[in-house]
């Protein structure tokens, strides 16, 4: 019974900790810092998370195509993620923290 | 006591046909009518076959009388997007949850078994449906009905020129779960800035039903 319970209260933990990533696949934050092949964004629930940015990955601004150029330190944005979690598909740039 | 040549193929014949009921027999009380195996190839055959056969004759060697025009290709891509697919794909590969666990799986349309289909055939497919399988039948005899089919005719023809963009605009028009709407508006105030800085704001919890 106590094991089945740890085992429930493992499950729960690990879940929570992936909904507050935003769910599996999808990363919401501010970018902390760029370069050309990562990115790290402040998720909001305060974690910071390195992102990978290949020549596959592409970028939205105001529903626009946009360039890896357009990823500054500041700006919030919203990440499609791979299956592997790390890797970028779609990065979506919104407005600049004050 | 001779048997006539006629008799003995009937009885043959008529052992074939017995035994291939007994397999199928042991099949279904096996595994029941469960959609987790890939259909045979002689399922596949078959069944390509009866669908070739069963469309009705005067759509099968009918040409798109459609003209493909960029307004028609747009409208048929929106309506592809919202009714189809969340079966088919947007790029109607079939790679998706629903299609992948159909029986038999949804096609991937690029290729030449749709391909190769006549504009009527996939026509009838779209108007018509196909029984046994997950693809409903979407006509209903008006002529309205029977433009969107012949648009989604052109679109399917097309799957193959579809750009990132193409299918990135797609994906805003598919169906999405009130979950799903939630999580749009809340990626969209927080891109605009007008949600609370991460720190403050834990994320609320959505629905565990992951599929």
């Amino acid at each position: 019974m106590r094991t089945l319970a740890l085992l429930f209260l493992i499950v729960l933990l690990a879940s929570s900790t992936a909904l507050a990533h935003g769910g599996p696949g999808n990363l919401l934050g501010i970018v902390k810092e760029v370069d050309e092949n990562h990115m790290v964004v402040a998720a909001r629930d305060g974690h910071e998370v390195t992102v990978q940015l290949t020549e596959k990955t592409s970028y939205e601004k105001a529903s626009k195509p946009a360039g890896r150029q357009d990823v500054v330190s500041g700006a919030r944005v919203s990440v499609k993620l791979e299956k592997d979690g790390k890797t970028a598909v779609i990065v979506k740039i919104g407005s600049q923290t004050r | 006591m001779t048997v006539s040549k006629s008799a003995r193929y009937a009885l043959v014949g008529a052992l074939a046909l017995l035994a291939i009921a007994a397999v199928l027999f042991v099949r279904l009380t096996r595994y029941g009518l469960s959609t987790h195996d890939e259909p045979t190839k002689a399922e596949v055959v078959l069944a390509g076959a009866l669908r070739r056969w069963a469309s009705p004759a005067d759509l099968r060697d009918k040409k798109n009388p459609l003209p493909a025009s960029p307004e028609v290709l747009v409208e048929a891509r929106s309506h592809f997007a919202d009714h189809c697919a969340v079966c088919h794909g947007n790029d109607g590969k079939g790679q998706t949850v629903f299609g992948q666990k159909l029986f038999p799986r949804a096609p991937d349309m690029t290729l030449d078994a749709t391909q190769s289909l006549s504009d009527g055939e996939l026509f009838a497919v779209i108007e018509n449906g196909i029984r046994l399988t997950g693809m409903p039948g979407w006509g209903d005899g008006t002529a309205q009905t029977a433009r969107g089919s012949w648009g989604l005719v052109h679109f399917v023809r097309n799957l193959s020129k579809l750009s990132e963009a193409d299918l990135r605009e797609m994906e805003k028009m598919n169906p999405m779960t009130a979950a799903q709407f939630e999580q749009m508006r809340e990626e969209e105030a927080f891109l605009a800035g007008e949600a609370e800085p991460p720190e403050s704001k834990p994320r609320s919890p959505r629905s565990p039903h992951g599929h």
